[in-house]
């Protein structure tokens, strides 16, 4: 007790983080967990029902359609927002001018400060039926034929999503790539160079091994992201037509939002929850092994 | 300059190309009339249609406001309560020091959309629903964890001897921080000041539910609206998502250098 009341300056200093956290992490967290096994009205009253929210949401086929809609749209994210910026990266670590290399990376970074809704409305726009810029250019070089409401039409709307921000290489992952790659010595490169490596097999022996740590922060932080992220579809779609760019995210959203089913609700953030959890867990340690097994070949 | 490098150049300069187009067609467009627009879509015309954004600032300038003081006391609050929590827990032991901190750091596990309902719920109860405190207390609470975790790395890389000399000095705890660490720390707190900029402005589905006052919105949500008011009218549209873009690209100018060396190097120690 003394101890503590030695101590109480420095209580304090970890007192507003706290409290804050406490309030708006930590209880909304457990409130969570807690109410994905109650029924709870809008009006805050709240009902113990076991688990029967989590056996409705197993047979619930609209579920199942944005489940699988978000594994197609993640396995695709994870895959270019891990590889294109490393692609770029390379591409001006390469340059020879120092000057050169700074003004592409500056330019390159320029998509991470153009505010995500703006992003987002101008790729809308891309996509538009009627003055969308793809239609507009497919008209410019007479395939007039292949005009579609790339959003609006069922066969199209979760391909156009998936392409929203090509070439996907701005921001962050970049920068944290091009660390990387400036971060390995010089005389490893020089001695590449001096046994004639090529590019290629330079990328694939020197460049990738060393650059590991990189490619696994953001492999993680894009699983993350993509798992639970669904501003793009309510902004653009609405998880529609039909339901075919629906996420488990948007899902949720509806049901606490519009159908006021708080307690369904919160089990399907609980699911995700529980995804994402598991998909990083298995990424700390899947990516452990290959490490070793680069550095022992 | 071989062959191979001439390719690697072009391809560089194609993804630029590809990655600026759509913003440049957004600032072309800006400044067409409807007429305009229907008469040629790809280049630009003149005269210039200046009163696009003459029609596109008396709305977004609104949310523009809201998010601009939103975001300064946010982030305000984040850089000042995350390093006070991390010098205390870098610069002292004391009873539960390591459960707090692995506490705090477990928090980087659970994802933001799980808490997006009892959030709300919550919010509601404490009656701050479609009032500044919505944003501005969660946003602050949301981004302790990773700030704690990155001012904590710096405070305990310092040496002990500059704080020893202040005590001997008479200095207490609270001098050691405000006078010694936090000073110290600047490079720390432009780059937390500068991640967390970006995420106020940019986070979109709790603004969307916890705030419903048009006159409150900040520029995210409060654009999609814009968006949705002036569906036809391109001209003005586009002109207001120049203006929502401009601050951003504005701050970023300023502190390009800073911006990139901080973000790298936190996300590295982080």
């Amino acid at each position: 007790m003394r101890r503590i009341y030695a101590n109480k300056t420095v209580y304090l200093f970890l007192a507003p983080s706290f409290l804050l956290m406490l309030l708006f992490s930590y209880y909304p967290f457990l409130s969570a967990i807690q109410h994905s096994f109650t029924r709870w009205t809008v009006g805050g009253v709240s009902r113990f029902i076991g688990l029967n929210n989590f056996i409705e949401l197993a047979g619930d086929e609209i579920f199942l359609t944005a489940l699988a809609n978000l594994l197609k749209l993640s396995a695709f994210a994870i895959v270019v927002n891990t590889t294109a910026p490393l692609f770029a990266a390379e591409l001006i670590f390469n340059l020879k001018s120092a000057r050169l290399q700074y003004v592409s990376r500056a330019m390159l970074v320029f998509p991470m400060v153009v505010p995500f809704i703006v992003m987002v409305l101008v790729w809308g726009f891309i996509y538009d039926a009627e003055v969308g810029i793809i239609n507009q250019f497919l008209s410019l070089i007479g395939l007039e034929n292949l005009r579609h409401a790339w959003l609006g039409d069922a066969r199209f709307a979760l391909l156009a999503m998936m392409f929203i921000g090509f070439p996907w290489v701005g921001g962050f992952s970049l920068l944290i790539y091009l660390s990387g790659l400036q971060a390995i010595s010089d005389e490893i490169l020089d001695s590449a160079l001096i046994d004639g490596v090529n590019l290629f097999r330079r990328f694939w022996y020197i460049d990738l091994p060393m650059v590991l740590g990189q490619v696994k922060l953001i492999l993680i932080l894009s699983v993350i992201n993509s798992l639970q992220s669904f501003g793009v579809q309510l902004i653009l779609t609405e998880g529609g037509p039909g339901f075919a760019t629906l996420v488990p995210g948007l899902y949720m959203y509806n049901m606490g939002f519009w159908y006021a089913r708080m307690g369904y609700a919160t089990t399907i953030g609980f699911v995700l929850f529980i995804l994402i959890f598991g998909l990083t867990y298995l990424n700390f340690k899947g990516i452990k092994v290959e490490t070793e097994y680069v550095a022992r070949r | 300059m071989s062959l191979s490098r001439i390719i690697a150049f072009s391809i560089l300069v194609l993804i630029a190309v590809l990655t600026f187009f759509p913003f440049v067609f957004m600032f072309i467009t800006s400044f067409k009339s409807l007429n305009q627009f229907y008469h040629e879509f790809w280049l630009p015309l003149f005269p210039l249609t200046w009163s696009n954004y003459a029609i596109a600032w008396e709305v977004v300038s609104v949310y523009l406001f809201n998010s601009t003081w939103y975001s300064t006391v946010s982030i305000a609050g984040i850089a000042l309560f995350a390093s006070l929590a991390a010098f205390a827990f870098a610069r002292y032991r004391f009873p539960g020091d390591h459960f707090l901190f692995l506490a705090t750091i477990s928090l980087l596990m659970i994802p933001s959309v799980l808490q997006l309902v009892p959030l709300f719920m919550e919010v509601r109860q404490f009656g701050l629903i479609n009032t500044p405190w919505a944003l501005i207390l969660p946003w602050i609470a949301v981004s302790q964890p990773f700030s704690i975790l990155v001012f904590r790395t710096f405070f305990a890389n310092l040496p002990e001897e500059i704080f020893e000399s202040a005590y001997m000095d008479g200095a207490n705890k609270f001098h050691c921080y405000w006078l010694i660490g936090l000073p110290l720390s600047v490079p720390v707190v432009i780059t937390i000041l500068i991640v967390h900029l970006l995420a106020t402005w940019n986070d979109f589905i709790w603004p969307l539910v916890a705030i419903s006052s048009d006159s409150l919105r900040p520029v995210a949500v409060g654009l999609r609206f814009f968006q949705g008011a002036y569906l036809t009218q391109y001209g003005p549209m586009m002109a207001g998502f120049v203006i929502a873009t401009l601050p951003l690209v504005v701050v970023f100018g300023i502190a390009l250098r800073q911006f990139v060396s901080g973000l790298t190097a936190g996300a590295l120690k982080g």
